[in-house]
């Protein structure tokens, strides 16, 4: 293993034009993925203030089919109060409107922001962390209480340095007291993205609360992950019997409880969560083919350079096995050098795309995981690249290579 | 030459397949990217058909009534007419009209008429009177809504010159029905021109449709939208006032204001950026690829240098050699480029470019082929000279 260390370094020392261009390339492949793995982690993962997602199902769409025709829509807050506040055995249900757009005018400023109404169980489910005051409570929620939970970003475009907590901000024509302030969300976190929260009863007509379709989206948070294949069952009962008002277009309805991974599924292809899966590793083997292929013929043409070493030790019998498990492993530390430069360099563009707010407030970050995934996919980019030149290398005949006339 | 060049190529097969592979794994990525962006800059220099500055939107927020049944009456029809009859009364406020899909908003509706066996993909927009004067459309023929088409039988719709052409071909389109196997349907009134509502970057030939809902009698499901055109460097104290003022008038209904000009930005931000960041990507792969061929063709002129020795010893020039290789490297890109171009060739039949128009098509292919061999010529380049520098004595004498 250390000979192999020694000698690997050595080889790679020879020709720094090449060892160079060999790197230029893996760095390049390995940055994209890094890059990519950071974002596509940061949207999977249970992070705070969703970081009780492993066990929340939710319900975002509602399709009402028909022989004609098919209406997909949100369901609205009468959907969510009857048959989703209502399944047995759970934590907390909740209801909230999607982020819709807002102006605050203040002073002579307008800001623009997002709005959600909800209940005060979204603030049992999703786990903010409150940088200043507190979330509203059921008691709020019940009177129409003018009260609203405001993220850290708006505080200081509103407030400046000034404090925030009590006072006043003007939403639709209306005055609401600040109650509390959180850190800002990532558009990418659905659930928990806006700029103001308030509760759904200070809407100015009480209509939607009887809304089967709407804007609204429902979270359940179960007791345990166990339990949600429970309520996934008893809510597509529920599903079944649920009444069709309007018999002549729709006969059926379709709806369900989601998990994070299943509603993204849902969302991208209308199929389930293994496609997804699929669908992610097909596109990044896919793109690691072009990297693969010029890996692999510089590898080809350089054999010639390696021909005498081959030969001597084809001679004093080495096996082709073990030449092949040496060509690999040179490959592959070659790729791990390259993930090394690659997270430096991902690291740089990470922060670049952080500080450009390209996703709204998202800060994608290279945590443990992270670094583990890249290292897989360099050590499995490594072994791609390098097991056919491996082979080719430790075909050479002992006495062609010696020769150093290799074909 | 050719052939003997062939030969060459075909003597070493094996690592020659890996090199073509690479170039049309290259191509295909060049063509994509170069479609789109071509595709990207000829949308951006058409014409909107609109003008998004110093527009605003009053968007009112109250949940639509299930069902357009048509002739029923929207609760919200008098509140919307009350709006703008107030927007209107402002002296910095030059005209205001509802509309139900504004430019640059996530909403769009779309519908599929089937005409003479032919289906036709349309945009559907709804709107009041005062819309083409506020989103200063440009009229080809006939006329645009007015408050006398209350009275009319059937109701009147302007179609932009797209459609007319799609619709009705070489007719003249004002008075013909819509839909021509319909007698009790609505009658073309007018002919704007092509309008986009999803901007610079979308297709061209949107086929819109503009429907009229009036303010003064019933007409099933309102516009919930409302496009103010205010004078230029109107400031936003105004803003504020006019919004305190609308509050005043109408206390149950809620409301945001949003500006044109903004929506439009994130808008292309959003779908712009993809591509930028796609091309960014793509730039990196190809130096890479461009790299590693330069360093597979200096491999393979060091291997041969008994070779190209032999061949210069019975009295080859080095410009000869230099043409030997860099025909080599040549056809092995043809080679490539013939595989790939078969390949790309299948997309418009498959139908996978639908939105892509013909000419677009060709540009990508043109360039990419264009570019693909400029590429491997410039990465030929120094390995031909190193090769038409061997010195015959030299070389065979290489060991």
């Amino acid at each position: 293993m250390n000979s192999y260390l020694k000698l690997a370094f050595r080889v790679l020392g020879r020709r720094k034009v090449f060892t160079f261009i060999s790197l230029f390339g893996i760095t390049i492949t390995l940055v994209v993925l890094v890059v990519a793995t950071a974002i596509i982690d940061d949207t999977f993962q249970p992070r705070k203030p969703e970081s009780r997602f492993d066990r929340v199902l939710t319900i975002s769409t509602v399709s009402m089919i028909g022989p004609n025709m098919t209406e997909t829509m949100n369901p609205g807050f009468g959907f969510i109060h009857d048959y989703i506040y209502t399944l047995p055995g759970i934590e907390a249900a909740s209801a909230f409107s999607e982020s819709s757009p807002i102006v605050i005018y203040r002073h002579s400023g307008r800001s623009e922001a997002q709005l959600k109404r909800t209940d005060a169980a979204y603030w049992r489910i999703l786990d903010f962390r409150f940088l200043q005051g507190r979330p509203f409570t059921a008691d709020e929620e019940q009177r129409g209480a003018l009260v609203a939970v405001i993220s850290d970003g708006l505080r200081q475009r509103l407030f400046a340095n000034r404090p925030a907590l009590g006072q006043s901000i003007e939403i639709d024509g209306r005055g609401f007291r600040i109650v509390g302030v959180v850190p800002d969300v990532p558009i990418t976190r659905f659930a928990a993205w806006s700029d103001v929260w308030v509760p759904h009863t200070t809407e100015r007509s009480s209509d939607y609360q009887h809304l089967f379709l709407g804007n609204y989206t429902g979270l359940v948070l179960a007791r345990t992950r166990n339990d949600l294949p429970r309520l996934q069952r008893e809510f597509a009962d529920r599903v079944k019997r649920m009444p069709i008002r309007d018999p002549k277009s729709f006969t059926h309805i379709e709806a369900g409880l989601d998990t994070r991974f299943e509603s993204y599924a849902r969302d991208a292809a209308g199929n389930h969560a293994w496609q997804l899966r699929l669908l992610i590793a097909a596109l990044a083997i896919l793109f690691m083919s072009l990297p693969a292929l010029n890996l692999i013929t510089l590898n080809l043409s350089r054999i010639l350079e390696r021909a005498s070493e081959i030969g001597v030790r084809k001679a004093f019998g080495a096996s082709r096995r073990s030449l092949v498990a040496q060509f690999v492993f040179e490959n592959v530390l070659l790729t791990l050098i390259g993930g090394a430069i690659s997270f430096v360099v991902a690291a740089a563009v990470i922060a670049a795309l952080n500080r450009a707010d390209l996703v709204t407030n998202a800060q994608f970050e290279l945590n443990l995981r992270v670094f583990g995934y890249g290292i897989a996919i360099a050590i499995f980019f490594g072994l791609f690249s390098g097991a056919y030149p491996a082979w080719r290398m430790a075909r050479l005949q002992a006495v062609n290579a010696l020769r150093g006339g290799a074909r | 030459m050719i052939l003997h060049l062939l030969k060459l190529v075909w003597h070493r097969k094996r690592a020659n397949a890996l090199l073509i592979a690479e170039i049309l794994l290259s191509f295909i990525v060049v063509f994509v990217v170069l479609t789109m962006a071509a595709s990207l800059l000829m949308r951006w220099r058409e014409p909107l058909g609109f003008n998004y500055r110093n527009v605003w939107i009053l968007s009112v927020a109250s949940p639509a009534v299930p069902g357009d049944s048509g002739a029923a009456d929207d609760p919200l029809r008098p509140v919307i007419d009350r709006l703008i009859r107030e927007i209107k009364g402002f002296p910095q406020v030059i005209d205001a009209a509802a509309d139900d899909t504004p430019p640059y908003g996530n909403a769009t509706s779309e519908g599929v008429w089937r005409i003479n066996g032919k289906q036709i993909t349309l945009k559907r927009d709804t709107v009041t009177d005062n819309f083409a004067n506020v989103m200063q459309l440009k009229l080809l023929r006939g006329r645009w809504f007015s408050p006398d088409d209350d009275g009319l039988a059937h109701r009147p719709v302007v179609i932009d010159a797209d459609l007319a052409r799609d619709l009705f071909g070489t007719r003249d389109p004002v008075g013909q029905r819509f839909d021509q196997a319909d007698p009790e349907s609505d009658r073309v009134v007018g002919v704007v021109a092509p309008y986009r509502k999803d901007g610079e970057i979308a297709p061209t030939a949107q086929n819109m449709a503009f429907f009229r809902k009036s303010l003064a009698k019933p007409s099933g499901t309102m516009p919930r939208n409302i496009l103010v055109r205010v004078r230029p460097g109107t400031s936003p104290e105004f803003e504020q006032a006019l919004a305190n003022h609308l509050h005043a008038v109408e206390p149950n209904t809620a409301f945001q204001i949003r500006h044109l000009e903004r929506m439009r930005d994130k808008f292309l931000r959003f779908r712009v950026a993809p591509v930028l960041v796609l091309g960014i990507i793509s730039l990196f792969l190809i130096s890479m690829v461009a790299l590693g061929l330069t360093g597979v063709l200096w491999q393979t002129v060091t291997r041969r240098t008994r070779e190209i020795g032999l061949r210069r010893a019975v009295g080859a020039s080095g410009r000869s050699v230099r043409r030997q290789i860099l025909g080599e490297v040549a056809l092995i890109t043809t080679l490539a480029l013939i595989v790939g171009s078969a390949i790309v060739m299948q997309l418009p039949l498959l139908g996978v470019f639908g939105l892509v128009q013909p000419d677009v098509f060709t540009i990508g292919i043109v360039a990419a082929l264009a570019t693909i061999y400029l590429i491997t010529l410039l990465c030929g380049a120094y390995p031909s000279w190193l090769a038409s520098t061997v010195e015959p004595a030299e070389a065979l004498r290489y060991e």
